[in-house]
């Protein structure tokens, strides 16, 4: 097919679609693929073409945002091994609105993909019903679901918190902050701030200062000013724990403007092992929950869920965040 | 409340049946087209929703208007500036009742047209596409169907449909008079390989142009392929020959300046009394710095808007001036300063 597809100047995916009589392919092209493919001697394969007719060739994708360096790593990774095995990734955004997510979960099963991706585990109760119905591989990332829709490759973002924040009690801090996870809208930011609820009532600190960061996503600004909001409250903090590196960028610059110094006064987290933490001066501390291999893991999953046709069980795959220490919770004791 | 038909999906007549309504008042009702009454529409809706039925799009959209369908190519969901973008557009669309599908093409026009093949045999409301710089066989596959379609970000005399962006060299231009105006003579540029983007080249050429035009030196590009725009400024900083040093550096992008400040304070370069930096677009990351970096605003959710706007107005059969382009801004930060 591919012969034929060079020999009239188009792609494999239009020489496929002018045999199976697809009406986007226009007269003219078809009979310049016929055309070829009778100077080739080509067959065109009945048996593949409707083996092929129940695939589209596509995968569904949806993430809560197209401005996150994280889920563009997942989206890569995904992209990255499924484009290699003949599949085209397509994306929606939900805004991190479980209605925007239900709507697109109803557009693209209407157009049959050959798989969908999930990010997390919170969904409409109409989105979890279309889901069930559509008879293709769903696979939920970045979460670990009580009760997935089907397969999962994600992380506990609530115990990856825990450890951030003993990594800062062995530093020596007592008076320890959390900066976001304040909204319903975004469930992993949730669980982050459980996670540090959860550490601090181990370790037996007070968990109380916590400081809203308003709706997701949370941008520096945001960060920048919820810094000034804890500097305010809670003057007496000796670590911050923030919702992610973009956030904690933003804590960062308005330490340094207040002339507050990282991490001598202050010790300073984030979460998500984004560019900005390597090269922020200090460098942030930071959990890597290695979003692109969350990416490549779900793509595994649907190649071989597709490569055998009959009943799958479900894929758990639980990935192991790491911490990452960067020079703002350095301290020497 | 109806009930949903037992391990399979529910049917138009299945809906039909439940709402006590003939099977093309349903279809009518869920296309959202006339002949129908509000009350009737609403109900339909209610009853399909609450017996999960699905229309098959295949067959809904060989109905072209009723296709609520927008699909978008973007070139990386690396950078922030296509994000702005879209947020600018996103109430508009979904105020009118378009959802959309995103494609990201890492700037490989031949991934766009394998996009707009599968887009297109689903009958789309329209399309968006970045740049102006689509191959002729790209702008024809569009162009045959006649299909609304919308080129963001940058301008041409010619848009397959319709553009709104700014103009690249217009923007360059103005950036590098305001820095030679400063004094400012022997500037360097840190960003990708020429020829994969376009409009980073564009404004380039424009700095050639006003330093040639003030005597100034032939501004030193250096080029780094990386994926991360913070080390891509680190890493051409790195690459910098110090026994004639620049008195300015210009990164593609704010990304690409945050990176080259970063590694300047490393390495002990004093900004701006060594050196002068800027970028381009005032990205967030601008607002939070505690050194204002002197920058080129690009108005990227006012883009956004107003291409929404005016594809909007295409698809309800208005039709919109073809070529917008709207104006950039100089800030002026505490990254340069006014040389001797």
């Amino acid at each position: 097919m591919k012969d034929v597809a060079d020999a009239a100047g188009v792609s494999v995916m239009t020489v496929s679609r002018a045999f199976r009589e697809d009406a986007s392919i226009s007269a003219k092209t078809r009979s310049k693929i016929r055309e070829a493919a009778d100077r080739l001697g080509y067959v065109f394969d009945n048996t593949a073409a409707s083996f092929r007719t129940k695939r589209t060739g596509f995968v569904a994708v949806i993430i809560p945002s197209i401005n996150n360096a994280n889920f563009a790593e997942t989206v890569r990774g995904l992209s990255d091994v499924l484009s290699q095995n003949g599949y085209q990734v397509l994306l929606g955004y939900t805004n991190y609105k479980a209605e925007r997510e239900e709507e697109l979960v109803e557009q693209f099963l209407s157009r049959r993909p050959d798989a969908i991706v999930l990010t997390g585990g919170a969904h409409t109760e109409r989105a979890q019903n279309l889901l069930r119905n559509a008879a293709i591989p769903i696979v939920e990332t970045w979460d670990m679901p009580t009760f997935p829709m089907g397969h999962v490759v994600g992380f506990s973002n609530e115990n990856a918190m825990k450890a951030l924040v003993g990594h800062l009690v062995t530093k020596g801090a007592k008076r320890i902050a959390f900066i976001g996870g304040d909204s319903v809208e975004d469930p992993r930011g949730r669980s982050r701030r459980l996670g540090f609820l959860a550490a601090m009532e181990h370790f037996g600190l007070d968990a109380s200062r916590l400081i809203d960061a308003g709706e997701p996503p949370i941008s520096m600004t945001e960060g920048a000013s919820a810094m000034e909001a804890l500097l305010e409250t809670f003057p007496d903090t000796d670590a911050v724990a923030c919702v992610s590196d973009l956030c904690a960028f933003g804590a960062l610059s308005t330490a340094m403007r207040r002339g507050i110094t990282i991490p001598g006064d202050l010790m300073l987290a984030g979460f998500g092992a984004y560019e900005i933490a390597s090269v922020a001066v200090p460098s942030l501390t930071t959990i890597d929950a290695f979003p692109r291999a969350i990416g490549e893991q779900a793509a595994q999953i649907i190649l071989e869920t597709n490569a055998n046709s009959g009943p799958v069980s479900k894929t758990k795959i639980e990935i192991e965040p790491e911490l990452r220490l960067g020079r703002s919770t350095r301290r020497d004791q | 409340m109806p009930e949903r038909k037992k391990n399979g999906k529910a049917t138009i007549q299945d809906v039909a049946a439940a709402a006590g309504v003939s099977v093309m008042t349903v279809s009518r009702s869920i296309r959202g087209v006339d002949g129908v009454s509000s009350q009737t529409r609403t109900r339909v809706r209610q009853i399909a929703k609450e017996m999960n039925y699905l229309p098959n799009s295949n067959a809904s959209a060989l109905v072209r208007s009723s296709s609520k369908l927008i699909g978008i190519s973007i070139p990386t969901l690396f950078n922030e500036v296509f994000a702005d973008m879209m947020m600018g557009m996103r109430r508009t669309f979904e105020q009118a009742g378009y959802s959309s599908v995103v494609d990201t093409t890492d700037y490989d026009r031949e991934r766009e047209k394998r996009f707009l093949e599968r887009l297109l045999a689903w009958q789309p409301a329209a399309i968006i596409l970045t740049g102006t710089d689509q191959p002729n066989e790209t702008a024809a596959l569009i162009k045959e169907r006649n299909i609304p379609c919308l080129q963001i970000w940058d301008i041409a005399e010619k848009p397959i449909d319709l553009c709104v962006g700014i103009d690249h060299q217009k923007a360059g231009l103005a950036l590098g008079r305001y820095l030679a105006g400063l004094g400012y003579r022997k500037p360097a540029f840190i960003g990708r390989p020429m020829g994969s983007d376009t409009r980073a080249d564009a404004r380039f050429k424009s700095l050639e142009t006003t330093f040639a035009e003030v005597g100034g030196a032939v501004p030193r590009r250096i080029n780094v392929s990386s994926d991360n725009d913070f080390n891509l400024g680190a890493e051409g900083f790195g690459q910098i020959d110090w026994r004639d040093p620049p008195d300015l550096i210009c990164g593609l992008n704010d990304h690409v300046a945050v990176g080259i400040m970063f590694a300047a304070e490393k390495a002990g370069r004093s900004v701006p009394e060594d050196l002068g930096i800027a970028g381009f677009n005032a990205l967030g990351i601008t607002e939070v710095l505690p050194t204002r970096l002197t920058t080129m605003e690009t108005p990227r959710r006012e883009l956004g808007l107003v291409g929404a706007r005016n594809l909007l107005a295409r698809l309800n059969g208005v039709a919109p001036d073809p070529v917008t382009a709207l104006p950039c801004r100089i800030v002026e930060g505490q990254t340069t300063r006014q040389m001797a």
